[in-house]
């Protein structure tokens, strides 16, 4: 009887397996990925790293790119980075976001806005573009490294993206 | 398998042995906005063609990852010269999304973005 138990409650943990596709199977709805960037765009603004550590895949070797600079992997972005950038008053827009799905890879391109106030008193207002790598891990779709630039919307700095 | 990403050299080259890896939907991101290949292509290279022959560039090591049919590759450099009477000292990044075609790699999307050095 202890043997059928077993049997069975392992039949079921196999069943509700392969009940939930949703698991290996990546969703390409741009909604989601969508969200995600949302959740990323406040979580700068507010110096919250919560959205990060949510969102993005902790793995060894990422790397997160913004004009010539990097960050490396997720604490050092989190804390040396978007914590900082946050206090200068970061309001941070995202618009025109382009999915692009690849089976369980994705990417997206979004247009940005960046307005902040520098601690000697500049205020410094760029548009660019941002690109988010995602895959697709345990059913959600993770970031695995960005690169974004910008340059002054008024000033021309011809050395910069 | 490692892709063979073509490095950077196809940015600055217009070749037609690299053209082929671009995608047909290939975007291109960089100042100025969002391209297509035919874009690029018929507009910004030349100009790029004669500043990367102008100004030295030194390229880091290309980073690749690969998941399935899909890799993307990234690279640092640090241009420093001067271009006509305008001096340049800039460090920048790239970005490449590749995924497999048949047996080949087509670059899906590029990234280049950069600013002056400090």
């Amino acid at each position: 009887m202890k043997k059928i138990c077993m049997g069975a409650i392992l039949a079921t943990f196999a069943l509700a397996g392969c009940a939930d596709p949703g698991l290996d199977t990546p969703d390409h709805d741009p909604a989601l990925v969508e969200a995600i960037l949302e959740d990323v765009r406040v979580g700068w603004e507010h110096g919250d790293g919560a959205a990060f550590y949510m969102h993005f895949l902790d793995w060894e070797g990422a790397r997160y790119f913004e004009g010539g600079g990097q960050n490396v992997g997720l604490r050092d972005l989190v804390e040396n980075h978007v914590e900082p950038e946050a206090e200068l008053g970061l309001r941070l827009g995202f618009s025109n976001i382009q999915t692009h799905f690849e089976e369980n890879f994705a990417w997206a391109v979004v247009d940005t806005d960046i307005q902040l106030t520098t601690p000697d008193g500049q205020d410094v207002h760029n548009r660019g573009h941002g690109t988010y790598l995602l895959r697709w891990v345990d059913g959600a779709w993770k970031v695995v490294h960005t690169q974004s630039g910008s340059s002054p919307v008024r000033a021309e700095n011809p050395g910069a993206d | 398998m490692r892709p063979t990403p073509v490095g950077s050299s196809f940015k600055y080259v217009d070749d037609p042995s690299h053209a082929h890896a671009l995608a047909d939907d290939v975007t291109i991101l960089e100042s100025g906005g969002v391209e297509t290949k035919q874009q690029y292509r018929s507009g910004r290279l030349s100009g790029d063609i004669a500043f990367a022959q102008a100004v030295p560039r030194e390229w880091g090591e290309i980073q690749v990852e690969v998941v399935d049919d899909v890799a993307w590759a990234w690279s640092t450099s640090v241009t420093q010269g001067r271009m006509g009477d305008r001096e340049v000292n800039a460090q920048g990044a790239e970005l490449m999304v590749l995924a497999r075609d048949g047996g080949d790699w087509r670059i899906k999307a590029i990234h280049w973005s950069s600013r002056p050095r400090r």
